[in-house]
């Protein structure tokens, strides 16, 4: 997280002058001093926060680097609220998940304005372009596709019923028509026609798969969403889409064309083949993917970023918030509508 | 859907200034938002430029509005096989002329486009 630029106004010294005590008790420490804070490049819906301090006795004595993560001045409805990410965050940790380390969850609104979550900080970077056109990938995306497939393996080993996850829904029947159903009414609640994502949904409600799982859905596991330190998978980041699904829709989602960042030839997230990410997958997860059904998730990937693209572009055409970046990913949804036409004829017309 | 010629003489003048005189100066802070800002004038220039809106390809085949056709296709009440995908398809390449040529050029030279 190098990016960060130090910010020292002294807005923000004064919205988190109570963070350094509140942290201090939360850790049994006699005394945490915040001695660097920067807020973190990206985060749309959430702002992150790099956070460097040092504890006096408790639990960790000594120099740590964590983020501190709250919300932005506007979030979507499907983002889950940040006490809800932490509960998440601590059950993929457990597992053996390569996510960052929770350290401590304030949900007292008026501390710094929102609830907030402090996390062990990753190293390197999750710049997705920077990864995909890093001149060693060659050397490394194999590597980094295996632990991906390992680290996702070990999410999809967590199956519900999990007390601390009680409130993310356990889809009743087929997770993928619950989500068929989910994204229709998506669409009813965006202005204008979008036959190409109806078309979609018809042939995906048509060639459903048989139902797998549920299990713990990371949900929107990208290029883009985890670090890389060295070549190595070193954090798993931005949990708050987990759900309980079938698990090639995580799968679908990390190999679709428009989480490639145009380097298309390497179809897990632009950074390998397939085959290093399913060896690693397989291994842990003692199953065997079907490569067959993948297109299948990658038309559900596709649909589903156009879906959240147009409700991105909608927040800034309603007026709710109007920033340029919105604005411009509400006019992407005609890329992976063509992404989706030509998966689909791919499977419904097979060159021989 | 074409803009008046003044309009896009504005427009494409305004778009030569901002892509010769003030971009090149910006700093390093800056050029991510410089960058946007031109991708933004490059979708409004192909609009203005645009002979027709992208749902005319739609209309033309007797399918009605994108709109339409989308409530048509939820009702299933439309023939949803290869001709339709054929029709879509030029739909969202008209779509793709305005927003993102590029990446519909880099679509079509990877060979993953219209073996129809």
């Amino acid at each position: 997280m190098s990016e960060a630029a130090t910010n020292t106004s002294d807005a923000v010294a004064g919205r988190f002058a109570a963070l350094g005590p509140w942290l201090a008790e939360a850790l049994g420490a006699q005394r945490v001093e915040i001695t660097g804070m920067s807020k973190l490049a990206g985060g749309a819906i959430q702002e992150n926060w790099s956070l460097d301090a040092i504890c006096e006795g408790g639990s960790r004595p000594g120099p740590q680097a964590w983020v501190l993560r709250t919300d932005a001045p506007s979030t979507i409805a499907t983002s889950l609220p940040r006490a809800e990410e932490y509960a998440i965050l601590k059950v993929a940790h457990a597992a053996g998940v390569a996510a960052p380390e929770p350290i401590a969850l304030c949900e007292e609104e008026s501390l710094i304005g929102g609830a907030f979550y402090v996390m062990a900080r990753g190293k390197g970077t999750a710049h997705a372009r920077k990864i995909v056109r890093d001149p060693a990938l060659p050397q490394f995306g194999a590597a980094l596709a295996e632990e991906l497939g390992e680290t996702l393996a070990r999410l999809h080993a967590v199956t519900p019923p999990v007390a601390d996850l009680a409130f993310l829904p356990v889809p009743e029947g087929s997770p993928v028509l619950h989500r068929i159903a989910q994204y229709r009414a998506d669409l009813d609640a965006l202005p204008g026609g979008h036959p190409v994502l109806e078309y979609a949904l018809n042939w995906l409600e048509d060639n459903a798969p048989p139902p797998q799982g549920p299990v713990l859905c990371h949900t929107d596991f990208r290029t883009g969403n985890y670090m890389v330190d060295g070549g190595h998978l070193s954090a798993v980041l931005d949990w708050e889409f987990a759900s309980w699904n079938d698990p090639d829709e995580d799968i679908g989602w990390l190999t679709a064309r428009c989480w490639r960042f145009g380097n298309d030839g390497c179809e897990v997230g632009g950074v390998a083949g397939l085959d290093p990410f399913l060896a690693g997958y397989e291994r842990v997860a003692g199953r065997k993917v079907a490569r067959a059904i993948l297109p299948y998730w990658q038309v559900m990937a596709e649909l589903r970023w156009a879906i959240i693209a147009l409700q991105q572009g909608e927040r800034c055409n309603s007026g709710t918030e109007i920033t340029l970046e919105l604005a411009l990913t509400g006019v992407m949804p005609p890329e992976m509508e063509l992404n989706i036409l030509n998966l689909i004829d791919m499977i419904e017309e097979p060159q021989p | 859907m074409k803009a008046s010629r003044t309009a896009r003489g504005l427009l494409e003048a305004a778009c030569a200034e901002y892509t010769n005189e003030i971009l090149p100066q910006l700093p390093p802070s800056q050029r991510y938002a410089g960058a946007m800002l031109r991708r933004a004038l490059d979708v409004l220039l192909a609009e203005a430029a645009a002979a027709e809106p992208p749902e005319a390809v739609l209309e033309r085949e007797g399918l009605g509005t994108a709109t339409e056709l989308a409530a048509a296709l939820r009702r299933r009440d439309v023939d949803d096989g290869p001709a339709l995908r054929r029709i879509l398809r030029s739909h969202v390449e008209r779509k793709l002329e305005i927003s993102n040529p590029r990446f519909l050029e880099e679509t079509r030279a990877a060979g993953a486009i219209s073996r129809a």
